[in-house]
């Protein structure tokens, strides 16, 4: 069976006059639900992928996340708190020669937000060798500084210096 | 902007790095520079992908987002117990969440 907003809601409203989270308790979630999408992992990729796509009436959309949320996800500020904490992956790298061997801690959030949880709410679009070799290793133009440029120009409300070939105004990301 | 951002910026172009207005743009496309990073900040808060997720999924009421039990912050405060990371996520019972009307 598929889960009904309708009812959802209905369990949401209770929970939310005791907490001031936009999102509250459902109703548990029956075996054998059923959804049209499942997203797994609900960081910048994820969360924007499920957005999309629960944006269209006629879908339902589950976006599945290991992590949770809490105060360190909800202010960016508090990123570091995250670090060796449930809320982040503590990666490292592998020992890199030109660091005396040593492997550096390279952390990916656990939470709401996946690695946007800690990056400090930094706007980081990429250097264009960056991309242009994704496109190499790809062999699809799509993945090039030149095409991905513009779909940031799209998602972009640039309050800076305009510079309308790169920069992007009206988007839904203030920077 | 905080001084030592300033003073940062200052000693990284007497080193010959050139400057930027912004760490996206044109220093994207060059060699070498320095700035003062980008944030994404409306109305003074920081934003995070999920806060535009859920914002734009809370309008259709169409996603639901499934947490583990034990990590949903209606169990506990902010300073969660350190047992929580060391609880199997697997072992949980899935808690689904979804937008209010």
């Amino acid at each position: 069976m598929s889960i009904h907003p309708g009812q959802a809601n209905a369990a949401a409203t209770t929970t939310m006059t005791t907490t001031s989270h936009r999102l509250a308790l459902a109703d548990h979630m029956d075996d054998g639900a059923t959804f049209d999408y499942i997203v797994c992992g609900a960081g910048s990729s994820g969360s924007v992928l499920a957005g999309r796509l629960a944006a269209d009436p006629a879908v339902t959309v589950l976006l599945v996340e290991s992590g949770g949320d809490d105060e360190r996800v909800r202010d960016p500020d508090l990123w570091p708190a995250s670090l060796g904490s449930e809320r982040t992956w503590d990666h490292v790298t592998e020992p890199n020669p030109h660091l005396n061997g040593r492997r550096l801690a390279y952390a990916t959030g656990r939470g709401l937000g996946g690695g946007s949880t800690v990056n400090a709410g930094v706007w980081a679009c990429g250097h264009r060798s960056d991309w242009d070799s994704y496109a190499e290793a790809a062999d699809d133009f799509a993945w090039g500084y030149a095409h991905v440029l513009e779909h940031y120009r799209g998602i972009e409300d640039w309050q800076g210096v305009p510079d309308p070939e790169r920069r992007g105004t009206g988007g839904p990301m203030r920077i | 902007m905080h001084p030592l951002f300033t003073a940062f910026l200052d000693g990284a172009e007497a080193t010959g790095i050139p400057r930027f207005d912004s760490a996206n743009g044109a220093l994207m496309e060059a060699d070498s520079g320095c700035a003062v990073r980008d944030e994404n900040i409306r109305d003074g808060d920081t934003m995070t992908c999920v806060h535009r997720a859920e914002t734009a999924a809370c309008r259709k009421e169409k996603l639901l987002l499934a947490l583990p039990v034990d990590e949903d912050p209606m169990n506990h405060s902010v300073a969660a117990p350190a047992s929580t990371s060391s609880t199997p996520t697997g072992t949980s019972p899935n808690t689904a969440r979804a937008c209010p009307s």
